[in-house]
């Protein structure tokens, strides 16, 4: 089944919250790819979080600016990240379908 | 304390997540598995533990595995003496500060040349990294190859950054082009 143009996957979802979760001044590369790297509980590799944001950009769901560089990172600038209401509107639509999904069933349920 | 032999070192030799240690019966074993599984399944995938003799271990069997923050490992560990057990191993075997990835203690640097991304690296990620995110890209590489370079070495950073770099590669290329690239220089080598 085809996911459609507004609908969220299961890392692009990880990503938006990771943004929501870092807010405006500190969403950029490093902190996203660690706080999903700590959730997630695996390494996340810098290539899997540009894609994913690539995408959401693409959607319309973030929007990115360049901010100021640094010395620590070699003078390159950083670019950061915010959601914008298509996103947050994604994000909300995920939470009320996992939470349908998951309707009627008890915490824990065997797999 | 029922099973006294039997220390889970909770340590690993970066966040690549690729090694495990633990002591079995005074033996060090080293696992190279990293995903969470339960400990019995842990003990079977080691051919120096037999599955009989991991079940016959009481009180084992709900352990299993899990990672910090500071990617050491926890022993999601129900049972407050597994965590003791293996912070006690940990801090016989190898360094006075259990934060310390075991087996790269020593290794760290203050060297700032030790602490810059290798210029072919940099010289590289024109070609795998769309113009619109170089500059993006290139920092976030060159502040955590920094990060990692002052926690763990230089050599696990160097690791770290050819393994994200071939990562990027093959985002860019895709496994096809890249596997027959390769295919196309071995064949050219080798006179094929």
């Amino acid at each position: 089944m085809k996911m459609g143009r507004n609908s969220l996957g299961e890392f692009e979802q990880a990503v938006l919250l990771a943004i929501l979760r870092l807010g405006p001044n500190g969403a950029y590369g490093v902190p996203i790819r660690h706080d999903l790297s700590e959730r997630l509980g695996r390494l996340v590799s810098v290539g899997a979080v540009y894609t994913a944001l690539e995408r959401l950009d693409r959607k319309g769901f973030v929007s990115s600016w360049i901010g100021g560089a640094t010395d620590e990172r070699g003078g390159r600038a950083k670019r950061f990240y915010r959601i914008e209401a298509p996103g947050q509107r994604a994000l909300d639509a995920a939470r009320v379908a996992t939470s349908k999904l998951w309707a009627g069933l008890p915490e824990g349920a065997p797999a | 304390m029922s099973e006294p032999h039997v220390h889970w070192l909770g340590r690993h030799l970066g966040p690549d997540l690729t090694h495990r240690v633990m002591i079995i019966k005074n033996k060090l074993v080293t696992v190279s598995k990293w995903r969470i599984y339960p400990t019995v399944f842990l003990f079977a995938l080691h051919e120096r533990i037999s599955k009989d003799e991991a079940t016959s271990l009481p009180g084992l069997l709900r352990i299993a595995l899990g990672i910090t923050r500071g990617n050491v490992f926890v022993f999601v560990a129900f049972g407050e003496w597994t965590k003791g057990e293996a912070k006690r191993a940990a801090f016989e075997l190898a360094s006075d500060d259990p934060t310390i990835p075991f087996g790269t203690v020593g290794s760290k640097s203050d060297d700032p040349a030790d602490l810059t991304m290798p210029e072919i690296g940099q010289k590289l990620l024109p070609f795998i990294v769309p113009k619109k995110l170089r500059d993006a890209v290139t920092g976030d590489l060159t502040e955590d190859f920094r990060t990692f370079a002052t926690r763990w070495g230089r050599s696990y950073a160097l690791r770290w950054l050819w393994w994200e770099l071939a990562g990027l590669c093959i985002r860019r290329f895709g496994p096809t082009a890249i596997i027959t690239t390769v295919g196309v220089w071995f064949r050219q080598k080798l006179g094929w």
